[in-house]
């Protein structure tokens, strides 16, 4: 191109141009070497891009070129702001992000095998269809692009999952597309950018992608260890002059880490790699590090071959590091060809790098357990122990270097006994370890431990045998698998272990429904005994029951019990066809696992015929004892019934709850959010004045954050809300529940009070009965004694007019003793009655301080529920102490009034006798006084 | 909204047979199925045999075996939700088409929802990692003895991780049987470097680092660690596979997942380590392993507390649990997916149809 075109291609944009770099803080720099190269930018930090298509855009980007770009795309908001982030900003890994806030809406679907590569471009040119967008370039575009992530996968380049992310508005469609990489340069993009090769279709994948969008970035995030495919399409292209725009950012090339790469063990896993990949891509990944063809049927033979060549070199003292090619390829000529086998030279190759580095071992047994997915270790015991059996004696002599000279080794008849013993016990031992989870190392650790004893040998000199035997079963394993799937491993590995899991979870699914199935009956059993105990306990008492009523139930339970007994059945024929079809499909497949599955099967019919003899059992009596069980029936039913609505109040009540806070949410969701119309909005007026466009884009940034805190503060806010009203619940709760147990307390101590009150009514009452009773007697004996001492004086005057008769005096002393003997009486009952008193006041005092208690305790209020809740205590224990006094009161009171009234009867007995005295001492009085006259 | 209880709702089971499991009681037989309690089991009332989500010792139940068939339990976990979770995954796993494992990963979905994500249903934290464990869990036996001989708390801890992400791995969009395994199984080598060197203060400086909110490394610093167990302490998240090299090759179906492990203790703020990278470098995944490895990662998880969806959608909302750790674009995706799922529905059912 000559300057002069390319300065009429300059200044059409140069207006555009300017802003942008104004914009952004940058200038133009002098004139790069090349005419159509505008050098932007400080020198220490210097972009070169072209407003031309490049005669090799190759070239151009080996050149320092970054970025090749279409002047019709700086007049387009996104594409410039594509042209931005190249020039200033750098990567995001988001659409949002990488569009500049000009795109908000997006969707992801995330790509975990290149088989579905279709599948996800077809969803994504849909919705592009669906917009308005060309979506045959998209899905064009989507096709190739996500394949050549593909192949970088396959070089252990780029790593699964992809992640995409498409977005789009009114105008503009956005694709990004990005996964983990390790040491990716930009070599990998050259290597695709070329022509198409029939056998290497990776050769122009990313050629095709770009000629179907309309602008092409892609950046590399070292730190994050990511790349990312950021593709715009635009409705409002011109038709002419466009060209597709492209960036590339912060790549380096091959050349400029070739140090740091070569240095890197990285580099060599992804050389050498072995890894078994399903559904291969066909033709090579990226030539320059990966690309080595997997070969999955030698990967015994080359890790037999490596062991050899790597004991050779150190028996010769050589280090494995300075073995050559030329080495390698004259140990494998002197090998036995027909041990050997063909090996190719990249086989060769890749045999000469695992000699140099010991870790390339370890991988290729990883890749021959990928090749064994699903270890089959019955099989490798039968094929190892087969192995042991067709040693001989002179091999195994061989082996251990024994027969030579004086050692004369183990003989015929010696081997025949210990390789029995050899594989019986490892047969026997085999079972726990790969019950334990053990696989092929431990297998073989355990052939070599049992040899190494039957031998008598050390572990060092069988361990060849033992690895050589190993070896050749896996390999037969592998070669068998590898014929039985059809060549294609992985898929035969994928679809056995998916045929596994589903018969197993069939399987355990089953066995699990059996086994509730038989716990029901056992139930049912338990609960017919008890019934059965119950009835013949009636039948004793009552005679034979009389079921004629009950024929009806008898019926329905019958066929309830049909109904669980067919059930049964179903599952049995179910389970049935589970284990015929799983005869009929695993087949010769995996006989280890075929095994297993039948020993569940197994397992579950054992169960089932248990479950149906026990049925037969439970058909009799539940015949007999029908009626107990049409009872319980209808309670479990009950209760059933009660249980369910009491749940389905729940439910209700939690739905509203539900839809209460849906709604909450939805409010809050429509407000405005983090990205929301008000950014758009906000970001609408940085275009108008794009001078200010920066600060705009900050302030919009800003104000998303505020509006995302705003909504975070919200939610937690009602979060919080929430939290305080249930805590708040939860203190009225116990308050109200402190409250209800002192009311209680205060109930229980008034009607004590109560109680009390009356008692003391009742002893006052029976005490000033006692009182007047006593008042009366005194009233008595004094009147008595008056009458008495009135007696005396007659007496003495009888006396003294003519002498009294010597019986009747002698009376009327013995009366005189009988009233002290009374009077003494009194006085006791007397002192009783005030002994009385005092217990009743005491009964006061208690009565007293127990209302005062209660009162304090109302008082305390339902802030102190821990207090009142220590003095309830204490009040309890008055309450019992009370009772207790009440109870000897109430003794007291009786024995007081058992006293009153042997002193009423002795009182009325002596007054009988008073009278009785009385009316003798008239008699005597009147003889007296006859006598006298 | 009332608590759940998993001991009383079980007659809630679709299938009446169902009702037959539902007691206090679980048999040994059946406890041999489970790999964590699925409740609090005792002996007699008075001996604690394992609580709610221990790791059950089946040796040491074998001495009460000899004497009971059954022993009380008081159930946490929901059965029910086991066999769905395992129809699930089975469907996932069988999927002949992209068709059918998209709809049979919405399908998963629309029941998480209202399991443990909404609440509607009963369900547990419980039913998740057991669930997890019987349909994925699959790794190394020494692996497996190193962890739960060093710490089983920690294993417990990476259990209820890999489960959380796997569940959370299926709303943001990943179907594939094999990669759902590979996810559920990154937890266990976030802290594998450091398991020939455990002490007492890195086993402290693994749950502190992810709750604290602070700067990266303030614990661990600060602590009376040596010099050696800071420096090891510092590495380990770019070593997960040190001296297992073999592992990161033969056990994972996805290839090269040391970057995606090493973020467990970045931050979306930048101010985690090693990379202190920031959300816009980082992919879903890794969000989401930095997002659930801060807010899943105290050894101290309630697991009598049945409000899962609280536990799970609640920790989205709360913004001071996920200061720094949860990444907006990561939260519009999970939420925009159960908020959206009726919708990606009815889409599944129109193609169906």
């Amino acid at each position: 191109m000559t300057k002069k075109k390319y300065k009429s291609i300059y200044d059409s944009i140069s207006g555009d141009l300017e802003e942008l770099l104004v914009d952004l803080g940058l200038e133009l720099s002098d004139e790069g070497e090349q005419d159509d190269v505008l050098v932007i930018g400080p020198s220490d930090s210097e972009s070169h891009l072209t407003l031309d298509q490049p005669p090799s855009i190759t070239e151009f980007f080996q050149k320092k070129g970054e970025a090749v770009v279409c002047p019709h795309a700086l007049k387009d908001p996104l594409f410039s702001q594509m042209v931005r982030n190249v020039l200033k900003e750098g990567g995001f890994i988001n659409v949002e992000g990488m569009s500049g806030g000009q795109i908000l809406d997006s969707e992801n679907v995330k790509m975990v095998d290149h088989m579905s590569v279709g599948y996800y471009s077809d969803i994504i040119s849909t919705d592009a269809f669906e917009l308005g967008f060309n979506f045959v370039r998209v899905r064009n575009y989507l096709s190739n692009a996500l394949t050549y992530f593909s192949y970088l996968n396959k070089g252990d380049i780029a790593f699964i999952p992809v992640d995409i992310e498409y977005g789009t508005n009114d105008t503009h469609m956005m694709v990004q597309v990005h996964a983990n990489v390790q040491n990716f340069v930009k070599d990998y993009l050259w290597e695709s950018l070329g022509d198409e090769e029939a056998k290497s279709p990776f050769s122009a994948l990313l050629k095709n992608a770009l000629s179907q969008t309309d602008f092409l970035s892609v950046t590399y995030l070292k730190s994050a260890g990511k790349v990312i495919f950021t593709s715009a399409w635009s409705k409002k292209i011109p038709i002419e002059g466009w060209f597709t725009s492209l960036a590339i950012k912060d790549i380096q090339s091959f050349e400029e880490r070739k140090e740091e790469l070569l240095t890197r063990p990285r580099v060599k896993v992804v050389k050498t790699t072995v890894k078994m990949e399903s559904d291969d891509l066909p033709g090579k990944s990226t030539g320059l590090m990966g690309g080595t063809e997997d070969n999955k049927k030698n990967l015994v033979k080359i890790k037999r071959v490596v062991e050899v060549i790597q004991k050779v070199k150190k028996s010769e003292g050589v280090e494995v590091e300075e073995v050559t090619q030329e080495d390698i390829e004259a140990m494998i000529n002197n090998m036995d060809p027909e041990k050997l086998g063909d090996i190719s030279d990249d086989e060769k190759e890749y045999i000469l790098g695992a000699v140099k580095d010991p870790k390339e071992l370890n991988k290729i047994d990883a890749g021959i357990d990928r090749v064994l997915d699903n270890f089959e270790g019955e099989k490798y015991v039968d094929l190892f122990s087969e192995s042991i059996e067709d040693l001989s004696a002179e091999e195994v002599n061989t082996y251990l270097k024994k027969g030579e000279g004086e050692d004369e080794g183990v003989s015929e008849e010696i081997w025949e006994v210990k390789k029995g013993k050899i594989v019986e016990d490892l047969k026997s031992n085999s079972e726990e370890i790969r019950k334990s989870g053990g696989g092929r190392t431990e297998l073989n650790a355990e052939v070599l431990k049992l040899v190494t004893r039957e031998l008598e040998a050390i572990e060092d000199d069988c361990a060849p045998m033992v690895n050589e035997l190993s070896d050749k079963v896996t390999e037969q394993m592998i070669s068998e698998k590898i014929e039985s799937s059809g060549g294609n491993v992985e898929t035969m590995a994928l679809e056995h272990s998916r045929e596994v899991q589903t018969l197993q979870n069939q399987v355990s699914s089953a066995n699990e429904r059996a086994t509730r199935m038989k716990k029901l009956i056992d139930i049912m059993k338990g609960q017919i005994a008890s019934m059965a105990a119950k009835e013949k306990n009636l039948n004793g008492a009552e005679g034979t029951s009389d079921n004629s009523n009950s024929d009806h139930e008898v019926t329905d339970l019958k066929k309830q019990l049909n109904n669980a007994l067919a059930e049964i059945k179903n599952r049995d024929s179910t389970i049935d066809k589970i284990r015929k079809s799983n005869e009929m499909e695993s087949g010769s497949n995996d006989e280890t696992t075929s095994a297993a599955v039948e020993e569940k099967m197994q397992e579950v019919d054992s169960s089932l015929e248990n479950i149906s003899s026990d049925s037969d059992n439970i058909e009799e009596q539940l015949n007999k004892k029908v009626l107990f069980l049409k009872n319980a029936l209808e309670q479990q039913t009950r209760e059933t019934k009660q249980r369910d609505s009491t749940i389905q109040k729940i439910r209700q009540s939690n739905e509203k709850i539900i839809e209460t806070k849906d709604k909450e949410i939805e409010k809050l969701k429509n407000k405005p959010v983090f990205g929301g119309p008000a950014a758009q909005g906000s970001n609408a007026g940085g275009e108008a004045s794009e001078g200010e466009s920066l600060n705009a884009i900050e302030l919009d940034e800003e104000n998303k954050n505020l509006k995302t805190q705003l909504e975070m503060m919200t939610n937690r806010l009602s979060q919080l809300n929430e939290n305080m009203e249930a805590k708040t619940k939860a203190a009225t709760q116990k308050a109200e529940a402190d409250m209800l147990k002192l009311r209680q307390d205060n109930q229980k101590a008034t009607s004590t009070i109560n109680k009390l009150k009356e008692e003391k009514e009742r002893v006052n009452r029976l005490l000033k009965k006692s009182q007047q009773s006593s008042s009366m007697l005194e009233e008595d004996v004094r009147l008595l004694k008056i009458e008495a001492s009135h007696r005396e004086s007659e007496q003495k005057e009888a006396k003294a007019a003519g002498g009294a008769s010597s019986g009747d005096a002698a009376k009327v002393k013995e009366l005189q003793n009988r009233e002290v003997q009374f009077t003494e009486k009194l006085k006791a009952a007397s002192l009783k009655i005030k002994s009385y008193e005092q217990k009743i006041k005491f009964m006061q005092a208690q009565v007293n301080a127990t209302q005062g208690g209660g009162q304090g305790k109302k008082k305390k209020g339902p802030g102190r529920a821990e207090a009142a809740g220590g003095n309830d205590q204490k009040f309890q224990l008055k309450i019992k102490q009370l009772e207790t006094l009440k109870g000897k009161a109430e003794e007291a009171t009786k024995k007081a009034q058992a006293d009153l009234n042997n002193a009423k009867k002795s009182n009325v007995q002596l007054k009988s006798e008073l009278n009785a005295t009385k009316l003798k001492l008239d008699e005597a009085e009147r003889k007296i006084g006859k006598k006298a006259s | 909204m009332e608590k759940n209880s998993a001991s009383n709702s079980s007659f809630l089971s679709e299938e009446s047979f169902d009702s037959g499991e539902v007691s206090n009681e679980i048999s040994f037989d059946e406890l041999n199925n489970y790999y964590f309690s699925p409740g609090k089991i005792t002996w007699k009332g008075r001996l604690n045999i394992c609580s709610a989500g221990d790791v059950v010792d089946h040796t040491y139940l074998e001495k009460f075996k000899k004497l009971t068939d059954t022993i009380p339990c008081e159930f946490k976990m929901y059965s029910w939700n086991l066999d769905r979770f395992s129809k699930f995954i089975t469907e996932i796993k069988e999927a002949k088409g992209y068709t059918d494992r998209a709809k049979a990963r919405v399908n998963f979905l629309n029941w998480f929802k209202k399991v443990y994500w909404e609440g509607k249903l009963e369900g547990s934290l419980l039913d998740l990692m057991e669930s997890c464990h019987r349909n994925f869990y699959n790794l190394p036996k020494d692996l497996e003895e190193a962890w739960t001989t060093k710490s089983i708390d920690l294993f417990r801890v990476y259990s209820l991780q890999g489960s959380l992400m796997v569940c959370f791995a299926i709303a943001l969009g990943y179907s594939d049987f094999k990669s759902l395994k590979d996810i559920y199984h990154l937890p266990f080598f976030y802290d594998a470097s450091l398991l020939d060197s455990l002490t007492f203060n890195t086993v402290s400086a693994i749950s502190t680092e992810w709750e604290d909110k602070g700067n990266s490394l303030s614990f661990i610093n600060n602590s009376s660690a040596t010099a050696n167990e800071k420096s090891l302490f510092k590495a380990h998240a770019e070593q997960a596979f040190k001296g297992r090299e073999d592992l990161e090759e033969s056990f994972f179906s996805m290839k090269n997942l040391a970057p995606v492990i090493s973020r467990h203790h970045e931050r979306i703020d930048g101010k985690g380590f090693p990379h202190s990278l920031n959300w816009s470098e980082l992919s879903d995944l890794e969000t989401l392993v930095i997002f659930v490895s801060h807010n899943y990662g105290s050894e101290e998880v309630d697991f009598d507390n049945e409000n899962t969806h609280v536990y799970l959608n609640g920790r989205m909302n709360n913004e001071v649990c996920n200061e720094g750790t949860l990444s907006p674009r990561l939260e519009s995706m999970i939420v925009g997916i159960f908020k959206n799922l009726d919708k990606e529905l009815a889409d599944l059912d129109l193609i169906g149809a």
